[in-house]
């Protein structure tokens, strides 16, 4: 006997990421899932955002590793709300460990909720957590070919950003064809060329972010009218 | 290694839809290229994760989908194997469009027994498929 069935795989998970996203949107918190591979600079990128908008923005990180806080150890001077999740064998977030984490912080007067995902250009982007926005970080030193690899991630993102552009000169790295490549799969993505470490291209980041916040609060206001 | 989420996803759908007393022999799961899903990962996350269950032995019966490409040129979709490619229309950046599917279209089940509300008797001709009665 065939049973017809035509279920998403992933509705279970859909399902509690709907609950999240309601939540996060009602309380006026803009919501972003961090998404690259290990080393790219996604706990340095947090560290500094923390620091530049600290005092301006209320801001939370839920950060996903397999094992270890030392992740949440370094961004707790900079922000008193770091949830570490330690996900064992997972390679990735799902809406689940989000609602339990989300349940650690305290949403009233958030403005700013980044998700660091576990560090892993694939498993994470197929998952919803519940954010606003999927942000896909590359870095220089990954190579050029990166994008055209994960196509998914790049598909997903609303917004790409390239890490590490102070070491172009020292690595083997065909910017164009990077964002060539970027812009075949998803020809909308604005892409932001930064250095982390050394400040270029950041103000652009923390700007997006800054309005980002504004919309997500204006949103909830006219919702609660 | 999402396979192994995925494979335990697909067993939580199959374990609401399959008649309790059933015995699952091949479930049908479709998933487009944006996945990422190797198929020999995938074998082998879903015999860890139906071992000991009512899955247990069931074939998973993977249907891999090709891109589905977009030319904002000519307007033309077409399927193909490959991501990066030129339209015939000479363009070199047709993109893809969904890519991201991920389900579980059908069951194929052996039932154990005949439901007892049924109201008819058996039918004279033999069942197409399925386990004897006893």
């Amino acid at each position: 006997m065939k049973v017809r069935v035509v279920e998403n795989v992933l509705k279970l998970n859909d399902e509690v990421a709907s609950m999240n996203r309601l939540t996060l949107r009602q309380a006026g918190v803009f919501t972003l899932d961090l998404i690259g591979a290990p080393g790219c600079g996604k706990t340095a990128l947090l560290e500094r955002t923390l620091r530049e908008l600290h005092g301006k923005l209320h801001m939370a990180v839920l950060v996903g590793d397999l094992t270890t806080t030392r992740d949440a150890d370094r961004m707790v001077q900079w922000c008193d709300q770091v949830v570490q999740i330690n996900t064992g064998k997972g390679c990735h977030l799902d809406a689940n460990q989000i609602r339990q984490a989300m349940a650690q912080i305290d949403l009233a007067g958030l403005d700013v909720l980044i998700i660091e995902n576990v560090g892993n250009l694939i498993c994470p982007v197929g998952f919803d957590l519940g954010q606003d926005v999927k942000v896909g970080m590359f870095s220089v030193s990954e190579g050029d070919d990166k994008p055209a690899k994960h196509p998914y991630l790049v598909h997903e993102a609303s917004v790409l950003l390239l890490n590490k552009t102070d070491l172009l000169p020292y690595v083997p790295f065909n910017l164009e064809r990077f964002r060539q490549d970027i812009a075949q799969l998803n020809p909308n993505v604005p892409l932001m060329e930064l250095s982390v470490v050394k400040g270029d291209g950041f103000d652009a980041w923390r700007q997006w972010i800054e309005t980002k916040a504004a919309a997500a609060r204006g949103a909830a206001a006219i919702h609660t009218q | 290694m999402h396979e192994l989420s995925l494979a335990e996803a697909v067993l939580e759908i199959v374990r609401r839809h399959a008649p309790t007393d059933a015995t699952v022999r091949k479930v049908r799961l479709e998933a487009g290229p944006m996945r990422g899903i190797d198929r020999d990962s995938m074998d082998w996350a879903w015999r860890s994760a139906t071992s000991g269950t009512r899955c247990d032995g069931a074939d998973l019966d993977l249907i891999l989908l090709p891109w589905k490409m977009h030319c904002p040129e000519c307007g033309r979709d077409w399927e193909t194997e490959e991501l990066f490619v030129v339209c015939e229309c000479g363009c070199n950046r047709p993109h893809p469009v969904g890519g991201d599917e991920l389900r579980v279209v059908s069951l194929d089940v052996d039932e154990l027994s005949d439901t007892p509300e049924s109201p008819e008797p058996p039918p004279a001709t033999q069942r197409q498929e399925g386990a004897s009665p006893s």
